[in-house]
Formats: C-alpha cells, sequence, structure tokens
C-alpha cells in the first residue's frame, strides 16, 4: 500500500498527462465522432426537409395563385369538352346541333359499342385509347346535305366544344350537290380522378400553351348546356371528393 | 551535498524518477493539455453546430407542417387542378388527332366532280378510295392521266386501280385508291 501512494506521488504528473490524453481519446471516440455523425446524419435530412419545404413552399405558392371561381369554370369548359363519363346526351346533343348549324340531315346513328353508361371499371383500355389517354366512345353517324353544307360540317366538327374526332369518311355522291356521309366519329370521356395525391407531390402551375388551349377550347361553341354553372355555390367545407367542382 | 550544521534540507538529495522519464513526463503533459484542449475546442464547436442545426431542423419541420396544413386547406384547388391540367392533355392530344376532311373534298372535287364521282371512302389507315362513274372508255383513261399526273406532281402516292367494270349502258365504272400527300 505504501509503495502504490508511493509510486502515485511520484509518478503524479505522469498519471495526470496520460489521463488527459484518454480523457481526450476517449471523448473522441465517444463523444465527438458520434456526435460529428450526427450532425452530418442531421445536415442530411435537413438538406432533405429543406428540400420538401421548398417544393411544399412552391406548391402553396402555386395553389394560392389559383383563384378557385378561375379553376371551376375552366374545369367546366374542359368537361364540357371531355367530360368525366360518356355523357351520351351531350353527345347526341352536339351532333344534333351541328346538323343543325350546318343545314344537313341526320339519317342515322349508331352506337356501336356503348358499354356501361355511367361507370368504365374493368374496361379494356385499347391502344388508342392509350394513346391519347382518355376513353373513347365510337359513334356512326350518316348526314345527308348539299356539298358545301357537307364540308361545312366536315370543318365545324372539329371546333365543337364537346370534342368530337372522325376516324373514318364515306362520301357517297347522291347528284351533282348532294352527298350522303358515313361517318365513324370518336367522342373523348375522362373520368375525374378519386384521389389527389400527397400534400409533398408536386404540382405544377398552367403553362401559357395550356391557358391558351383552354381559351381556345372556351371559343368553341358549345352545343349543350353547361355541365357546371357559373352560379354553382361552393361548400364551405372541403368536400370528401375535392375533385368535384 | 551535505547540509551546514543547524540547517534542515527539506529537498529531496536526489530526484526519485530519471531525467529521460521526466522528459518523457514532460512531453506527455503537453500532449495531455493539448489534446484535452483540442477535444474541449472540437466538442465545443460540435455541440454548438448540432445544436444550431437542431433548432434550424425544428424549424423546418414546423414550416413543414403549416405548408402542409396550408396545402390540405387548398385541396379542393389541388383537386379542380389536377383535374383540369388531365384534361387538358387529353384536349391537347384530341385536337391534334382530329383531321381537316374538307381539304380532302377541296383536292378532289375540282378534278372529278360529282356526278361523276360516286363516293370517296377513307380507311383507317387514310388510304382514300375514290369511285367515278364515266360515260366512255376514253374518259376513264383521262381520269387515269389524272392520277398519274398527281403522284408525279407528289400529290398522291401509290395509286392503284382497284376496279373496273362496265355498265350495261356502255359506262364505266372505276375505282382508284391512293394515299394522300395533302394534309388530312
Amino acid at each position: 500500500m505504501i509503495s502504490i501512494n508511493k509510486a502515485i506521488r511520484i509518478y503524479q504528473g505522469l498519471l495526470l498527462s496520460i489521463g488527459l490524453i484518454i480523457i481526450a481519446i476517449g471523448g473522441t471516440l465517444f463523444g465527438i465522432i458520434p456526435g460529428v455523425k450526427s450532425s452530418l446524419s442531421m445536415f442530411e435530412e435537413m438538406q432533405t426537409l429543406g428540400k420538401e419545404v421548398e417544393q411544399l413552399k412552391r406548391k402553396n405558392e402555386i395553389l394560392e395563385s389559383f383563384d378557385l371561381e378561375i379553376l371551376r369554370q375552366e374545369l367546366s369548359v374542359a368537361l364540357s369538352a371531355v367530360p368525366g363519363d360518356k355523357s351520351l346526351p351531350t353527345l347526341f346533343t352536339t351532333i344534333e346541333g351541328l346538323t343543325q348549324q350546318t343545314n344537313t340531315t341526320l339519317t342515322a346513328m349508331n352506337l356501336s359499342s356503348p358499354g356501361s353508361i355511367s361507370t368504365v371499371s374493368a374496361k379494356i383500355v385499347s391502344a388508342e385509347e392509350r394513346l391519347i389517354g382518355s376513353g373513347l366512345l365510337p359513334i356512326s353517324i350518316t348526314i345527308d346535305g348539299q356539298l358545301d353544307n357537307l364540308k361545312n360540317f366536315l370543318t365545324t366538327s372539329t371546333t365543337v366544344r364537346r370534342l368530337l374526332r372522325i376516324r373514318k369518311v364515306d362520301i357517297l355522291f347522291l347528284n351533282e350537290t348532294t352527298a350522303r356521309a358515313s361517318l365513324s366519329v370518336d367522342a373523348f370521356y375522362l373520368p375525374l380522378p378519386q384521389l389527389i395525391g400527397k400534400a409533398s407531390d408536386a404540382i405544377s402551375p398552367m403553362t401559357p400553351n395550356e391557358e391558351e388551349l383552354i381559351a381556345r377550347l372556351g371559343n368553341f361553341p358549345l352545343l349543350v348546356p353547361p355541365i357546371i354553372g357559373s352560379n354553382t355555390t361552393l361548400p364551405q367545407e372541403p368536400k370528401s371528393d375535392p375533385f368535384f367542382p | 551535498m551535505a547540509a551546514p550544521v543547524g540547517h534542515i534540507n527539506l529537498f529531496k538529495s536526489e530526484s526519485s524518477i530519471s531525467p529521460q522519464l521526466e522528459g518523457i513526463q514532460e512531453q506527455l503533459r503537453v500532449i495531455g493539455y493539448g489534446a484535452i484542449g483540442i477535444f474541449l475546442l472540437v466538442g465545443l464547436v460540435v455541440g454548438v453546430t448540432f445544436v444550431v442545426m437542431q433548432a434550424q431542423y425544428q424549424s423546418l419541420t414546423n414550416s413543414k407542417t403549416q405548408l402542409i396544413e396550408r396545402i390540405n386547406r387548398e385541396s379542393q384547388k389541388e383537386g379542380l387542378l389536377v383535374s383540369l391540367k388531365d384534361r387538358i392533355k387529353v384536349v391537347d392530344k384530341a385536337i391534334a388527332s382530329q383531321k381537316p376532311w374538307s381539304s380532302l373534298l377541296d383536292t378532289i372535287l375540282p378534278l372529278i366532280p360529282p356526278p361523276r364521282l360516286t363516293n370517296i371512302g377513307v380507311d383507317d389507315e387514310d388510304r382514300i378510295t375514290i369511285t367515278v362513274r364515266l360515260p366512255s372508255i376514253e374518259e376513264s383513261m383521262n381520269i387515269v392521266t389524272t392520277m398519274l399526273q398527281l403522284a408525279i406532281e407528289q400529290k398522291i402516292r401509290n395509286p392503284q386501280l382497284t376496279g373496273f367494270s362496265f355498265d350495261k349502258d356502255g359506262g364505266v365504272r372505276m375505282s382508284l385508291s391512293f394515299l394522300p400527300l395533302f394534309t388530312l
């Protein structure tokens, strides 16, 4: 015991220095290195979080830049061009309106594959539908009329609000001035999405091209009553289905 | 060294550790104080950095929460916007896929007006088939010549005679098909 005390007394300076070195090494190993690791990890998380916050800020700014009423009106225009379902009444009304407007006579109309008139669940999507990104409703019509009126029908059909695409044409000339046109027409429809993504999902503002397209579409004559009236009242509380205007 | 008489020497007569060990001890003392100094300094920097970063992280987390709440409050707008943009894509493609069919008539009718032209048909692959009824075989040759001329002028491509028959009254019924090089 005496010898230990004596050794401690003799080597106390040495022991103190060694102790300090051990504390410094231990502190570095168990304090500073984990601390640096945690700081680096937090820095990386902060980078990610910072990006998310920037994205959310941008999304919030985009959303706040829109006027709800204008959005509703624009969607109303888009819905009258490409409805959320097959909307057979608007299709029939449009074709009828077209024939009236162009002084032609609708002599036959055949809906080749009407399918479900309410939902589109479990429907096989064709390559053409995949390409366009919407459902296609094929319809065959036959119209009679003066040649100029038929030409007018073909031209006007591309500028009506309920978008139509004439896929096939077969014109039988009855005499020098009148003809009968059998047309294969496609109408478009796109169901409204049921869910929106997460709050962190990015959205993009309307591009000038999109604005121009909507404005152009708005100038197309609407041959059917509007789907959403401009005086439709909005609920005060968020609705369960935010897509439905 | 012996103490003078009457004095007490409290100093050690010799060092208890060797001079070599004393040198090492001195070096270790410097290293030890240096190490602990560096350790404290680095520890302080790391600690302060961590605390500042934690505060910033917390601030970012709070911002994120607030922004998500604000975005959720605008969910109706988001729904309308997403729906609108989806629809605009379709509108764009739908308009692009429309064909100016009247240009077909504008091109064909001046060349072969009715009643000689009895039928124009266009299939899914945009191949145009025309049927003409002519009073004589000479005129049918004129039509063939016209079609060949159009092909030379690169207004149509791959013209084919797909049908040819005589009527009882001596007239000729002829079907021709071709691919248009004008914009359909």
